[in-house]
């Protein structure tokens, strides 16, 4: 597996709100989907998944369920909640401001 | 929505944690499973397969710690871990845990129980609805205001010296109610003082109240039973009603709901019972709690004084108390204006002449949710002495508590720096530390209230000093639990912050390098020595305000009474309320008083118409013919009416003419004893012997000849002057002279409460309606009159000798863990030939600097705070040197003591096994 790059602090949350936003997903699925989407490039530290996966629970943005999988049993699956919905909608906001202020700085300095 | 989902997320992580722990375990499990599962499809081996994939993954138990981080239940865990590391700390050393906790739970104890006192004295407000409208009536002015001719009632003199009273004419009420827009009621009310009242043919005497007809509406407390005087029943010539409280309906009727409609005899008066007060309601005066309430128009018939004078009709004649409810919305100042305004006109048309006009009483309102306030009046002063008291003690104890966590700090300085070294952070080091001062201080809370409980039961016994019916209601509520926990978690944050903090700033690496106790620096004069210096400064304050009030004491029982107080029983009756007329009670007392001198084992009985020295005052004016009058003032005299053979009995010698006998009835000529004062004061340089003067008084003067004079004797107070006081034979009241009851004193050659039994049945057999009342020995008599005093005594001891208690404990805890700390010092100086005499003096000389630093700051403090306890002392200088040398010298023999036995130990260390010590 090529090496993916780091991924910038605090935006770990977001990939992972975007991510279940479209359905709900189980952890395994949510690296892949992450994975994938992103052509490879990124690549969630296998590892460092679940503790966010537990403080986005802890902070009710999510929820989570156990449920038979495609991966042959019982998974625990997460869904986003309605605040959740909602904090993804700050959050996709305060990266919009973010990245179009670092695109303005590359480009003029 | 989400504040629940969070919470249900969060107990469950705390309460079914091995289910949460499985759930995580088996999501990463099959995480790991996929991962394995891929790189096998890449074609790796299983064993390959599974070292990738744990690669991938990294440290799985790193991650499964963070996760559990992320739930943030964790400080509760780390808090049961934290409390738990704690007790296992403080039990390895339980002397000084046990001190710490024992001291504060003393501290904690006191303070609630006297707090207590102030939420029910200072506080709390009646138990009727809404009683923060409520508000009280009174006037104030210069001095006695001369246009109140005569007054049944409180008054009272404020602090800047003006006379202040309840009580109004009964036109007034009439005139406030009429037209009043800023109250949504006007009641009014008076004490109708002690009452013989029949019920079930059984005589009690009890309290009574006067209350008008819309009291008990504009209260709006319901009635446990029946109905509540109305103002149909408050009309002159309606039936006579009654309504009676919860206790007395116990008392009498054992609460039987036949209670309601049958008769009792109030002072002979048939009355009805409509209906019974609730358990709760004591009326509106917390000092007192009427056990029978009369309509205002009964007054005529209860009370003797009132036939002669129509107390309805009477302008200057002040006896009505009167509260009001505001409207809402209507603030105190607001409500006071036009009242103020129409009372001033009123009182300005009752003055006759222009020096009643030059100082009328003006109308004031004064918040009345706690109803009258003459507890508050009484009590605030010395309470308020009492909680700075026992704050100190609490400060005492709390000084201990930071003590022994700063030692246990310093001690556990390798520990600490173990775990900073090893990455703990370090608020977390503070948090654990703080788990044993909250430890210390909750559990010393909860220990504190029962202390606080007995302190309640004890100060409940020792305020009311053997007064039955004792109203003052002090309990542990919801509030006074708030107060003892805020108190302890304050006191186990705040004292246990410092050490905390300070344990935490080590330096790790000379920490880590220290060898146990060899070279751990003590400081000379650190935080701990400035705790035990303070702790001496306060105990001493503190055992100089016991020395002060049991000098106090003291000096109150060495004054000299003038009369023979041994053996001699005091008790009352009251023949009037029985229904006997003024000639037939004269009769009836003397009767008594010969049977009670005539039972075996009575040296003498007599009576008179005040118990002396037992706080009563009886007073009137009077004219010497031939001597002028100066400025319209007429000398005054105390005045005792008293029974044949009251100089024997009491045994006041006689220094001059005669004593009064039998011989003086109501029909031979006037005659009165006066003592030395009176006879020095009024005539001075002559034999006063058969000399005349006459009593002021209605309808005309009372004309009496000196017969005797008498040797001094206190007449009303241990303290003061004593008064110019005039002795009566009760068989010759001046004219207008009501006696309402007639106390007796018996001189017995036993103890004289064992004639207690004989002289009720006596009384039983010559009358079943006649409650012996007053009961009680002429020393308690005067001992309850010096209540406060004792009181104050009593209470600063205790609190005295726990704070030295408390304070040497400290001490001795300080001294044995500096010899503890330095036995390598110690055995290194015996080694090279110190003398065990020079170790002990070493150690000693430690404490004696502590004690000397606390000793001067203490008594600096004493010096300037001594004058506010001024007015409880008596006989005594505030900077008393005596109570101040005492204090010093048993704080230093404390001192000394605490610090011997540590010295001790240090002389006898051996110095092989010293260098050995580790």
């Amino acid at each position: 597996m090529p090496k993916p790059s780091d991924l910038l602090q605090g935006t770990l949350d977001l990939l992972i709100l975007k991510t279940i936003a479209r359905e709900p997903l189980h952890g395994w699925g949510i690296a892949k989907r992450i994975q994938m989407l992103s052509g490879d490039v990124l690549a969630v530290g296998q590892g460092s998944l679940y503790p966010a996966l537990h403080r986005l629970e802890q902070q009710g943005w999510i929820e989570a369920e156990w449920k038979d999988s495609d991966l042959g049993r019982p998974a625990k699956v997460y869904s986003l909640t309605r605040e959740g919905r909602k904090q993804l909608q700050r959050e996709l906001e305060s990266w919009g401001r973010l990245s179009s202020a670092v695109q303005l700085l590359i480009q003029n300095a | 929505m989400r504040f629940f989902r969070i919470f249900a997320h969060r107990f469950r992580s705390l309460f079914h944690r091995s289910r949460a722990e499985a759930e995580l375990k088996r999501e990463i499990d099959l995480h790991i499973e996929q991962l394995v599962k891929a790189y096998r499809a890449e074609g790796l081996t299983e064993s390959e397969a599974t070292a990738a994939a744990r690669r991938d993954f990294g440290p799985v138990a790193l991650t499964a710690e963070q996760c559990r981080d992320m739930r943030r239940t964790n400080w509760i865990d780390d808090l049961a871990r934290d409390v738990a590391y704690a007790s296992r700390v403080l039990r390895k050393s339980p002397v000084f845990a046990l001190t710490a906790l024992v001291s504060l739970a003393l501290g904690i104890g006191a303070n609630t129980a006297i707090y207590s006192f102030i939420d029910a004295i200072m506080v709390r407000g009646l138990p009727i609805p809404h009683p923060e409208n409520l508000v009280v009536l009174n006037w104030r002015s210069k001095g006695w205001p001369e246009v109140a001719h005569g007054q049944h009632g409180d008054g009272y003199k404020d602090p800047g010296g003006l006379s202040v009273s309840g009580t109004f004419p009964y036109p007034t009420w009439d005139l406030l109610r009429d037209r009043n827009d800023a109250f949504s009621a006007l009641f009014a009310f008076a004490d109708a003082g002690r009452l013989n009242v029949v019920a079930r043919n059984q005589a009690y005497l009890s309290e009574g109240e006067f209350v008008s007809g819309n009291y008990f509406s504009s209260i709006g407390a319901p009635p446990a039973a029946g109905r509540f005087i109305s103002n149909d029943d408050d009309q002159a010539g309606a039936p006579a009603v009654a309504v009676i409280s919860y206790r007395f309906w116990q008392r009498a009727f054992n609460r039987s709901p036949q209670a309601i409609g049958q008769t009792i005899l109030v002072n002979r008066n048939v009355f009805t019972i409509a209906g019974i007060t609730d358990a709760e309601f004591y009326g509106v005066n917390p000092r007192s709690s009427p056990d029978v309430y009369v309509p205002l128009h009964a007054v005529p018939w209860l009370n003797p004084e009132a036939r002669n004078r129509d107390w309805f009709g009477a302008r200057n004649f002040y006896w009505l108390e009167m509260m009001g409810r505001l409207r809402p919305g209507v603030t105190l100042r607001h409500a006071e204006i036009p009242l103020a305004g129409r009372f001033h006109q009123f009182v300005a048309s009752t003055a006759a002449n222009d020096k009643e006009r030059s100082n009328l009483p003006a109308l004031w309102l004064e918040e009345g949710g706690s109803g009258i306030d003459s507890l508050r009046r009484q009590y605030s002063k010395p309470l308020f002495i009492l909680m700075t008291m026992s704050g100190l003690i609490l400060a005492i104890a709390c000084a201990n508590l930071a003590n022994l966590l700063l030692s246990r700090a310093t001690a556990r300085r390798r520990e600490i720096a173990v775990r900073l070294s090893l990455g703990a952070g370090k608020w977390r080091v503070v948090r654990q530390l703080l788990a044993e001062s909250m430890l210390i201080s909750v559990v010393g809370g909860i220990i504190g209230l029962f202390v606080a409980e007995a302190g309640i039961r004890f100060l409940t016994w020792l305020l009311a000093n053997g007064v039955q019916d004792f109203t003052l209601r002090a309990a542990i509520d919801g509030r006074i639990l708030f107060f003892a926990t805020v108190i302890s978690v304050v006191t186990g944050i705040l004292f246990g912050l410092v050490p905390a903090i300070q344990a935490t700033n080590v330096d790790v690496t000379p920490a880590l390098k220290e060898s146990g106790a060899v070279t751990a620096r003590v400081r000379r004069f650190g935080l701990t020595q400035v705790l035990v210096a303070g702790q001496i400064a306060v105990s001493l304050l503190l055992v100089i305000a016991a020395g002060l009030f049991v000098r106090t004491l003291v000096r109150l029982h060495s004054v000299a009474i003038g009369f023979n107080t041994e053996n001699l029983l005091l008790f009352s009756l009251n023949a009037g309320q029985a229904g006997y007329e003024q000639a037939r009670s004269a009769q009836f007392y003397e009767s008594m008083r010969r049977r009670f001198q005539a039972i075996p084992g009575v040296r003498g009985a007599t009576m008179s118409d005040m118990p002396l020295v037992g706080g009563w005052n009886n007073s009137n004016s009077f004219t010497v013919p031939g001597v002028p009058v100066e400025q319209g003032r007429h000398p005054s005299t105390k005045l005792a009416l008293v029974g044949p053979s009251f100089f024997e009995t009491m045994g006041i010698p006689i220094l001059l003419g005669r004593t009064i006998g039998r011989q003086d009835t109501a029909g031979s000529l006037r005659c009165v004893v006066v003592n030395e004062v009176f006879a020095k004061k009024f005539f001075p340089g002559v034999n006063p012997l058969g000399r005349h003067f006459a009593f002021d008084g209605r309808p005309t003067p009372t004309e009496v000849q000196i017969v005797g004079v008498a040797k001094n004797s206190r007449y009303s107070s241990l303290k003061g002057d004593i008064p110019p006081v005039t002795y009566v034979p009760s068989s010759q009241p001046p004219h207008g002279w009501f006696i309402g009851g007639m106390f007796y004193e018996v001189r017995t050659a036993g103890d004289p409460l064992a004639l207690s039994n004989t002289i009720r049945r006596l009384v039983h057999e010559a009358d079943p309606r006649l409650p012996v009342a007053d009961l009680t020995t002429q020393t308690r008599r005067i001992d309850s009159t010096i209540a406060p005093e004792r009181v104050f005594a009593d209470l600063c001891t205790c609190f005295g000798v726990l704070a030295l208690l408390i304070a040497t404990v400290g001490l001795y805890g300080t001294m044995a863990y500096a010899v503890a700390r330095r036995t390598n010092e110690i055995g290194i100086r015996v080694a090279l030939g110190a003398e065990r005499r020079r170790v002990v003096w070493m150690v000693l000389r430690e404490v004696l600097a502590l004690c000397v630093i606390g000793l001067i700051v203490g008594f600096g403090v004493a010096i300037e705070t001594s004058r506010f306890v001024a007015s409880f002392l008596f006989g005594v200088r505030p900077a008393d040197p005596f109570s101040f040398g005492l204090s010093a010298a048993i704080l230093i023999v404390c001192a000394l003591a605490a610090g011997y036995a540590p010295a001790w130990r240090a002389s006898r260390i051996d110095p092989m096994q010293a260098l050995r010590h580790e």
